[in-house]
């Protein structure tokens, strides 16, 4: 699945660090959705575009590859 | 996700790893029940292990804030895939065992000991596999 969270994060000013903190993951995990290899929880989608004012759809990019 | 309470769920969690071994140790000793001596040897540094991490982090926040990190869902989604892997590959070992004890004079006691150990390095093998993939 694809997302915008690095081009939301910078327009943002904000750190992979400042996003980790403020929704309770590892930096790491902020890294590894910017590259698209780790698709989060519902949970962790609904906390990531609440930080950006946005909904789950303006967030993340639903494709249908990779779901079967 | 609440970390002392995590923490202190973890700290029970490793009590009871530790508490186990030395059972299972002092049962090998007494009753010469020598299978006993490889359990000891999976729960006791594990259980021993884990409780040094959990009170040090207690006075180190960032040795906490590690340990928030590490159980955060990627690292719990990680974690119980290669726990999964292990799993699998470990009880095709189990099956490979039950073929080729007798020939090979395998003892039950030195399986254990060899089981436990090969489970956890594969446990670690794919743990590493699936921090580079995901």
């Amino acid at each position: 699945m694809q997302n915008r969270l690095r081009v939301l994060r910078e327009s943002a000013n904000l750190t992979q660090e400042d996003i980790a903190v403020r929704v309770g993951v590892s930096r790491q995990t902020i890294i590894s959705l910017e590259k698209g290899k780790y698709n989060p929880s519902i949970f962790l989608a609904f906390k990531l575009a609440r930080i950006f004012g946005l909904t789950i759809e303006d967030v993340f990019l639903f494709t249908d590859e990779g779901t079967e | 996700m609440n970390i002392n309470k995590y923490i202190k769920r973890q700290i029970w969690g490793y009590s009871a790893m530790l508490a186990l071994g030395l059972i299972a140790l002092l049962c090998g000793y007494i009753w010469k029940f020598q299978s006993m001596n490889g359990v000891a040897i999976g729960f006791i540094p594990v259980g021993l292990g884990g409780l040094v991490i959990m009170f040090y982090s207690r006075y180190h926040p960032q040795i906490s804030r590690n340990i928030q990190a590490e159980a955060d869902e990627r690292g719990m989604f990680i974690r119980s895939k290669s726990g999964q892997t292990a799993f699998w590959i470990t009880y095709w070992w189990v099956f490979a065992f039950t073929i080729f004890a007798k020939p090979l004079e395998i003892s039950m006691d030195q399986f254990s000991i060899f089981t436990l150990i090969f489970m956890g390095i594969i446990y670690f093998i794919f743990f590493f596999i699936n921090l580079a993939k995901y």
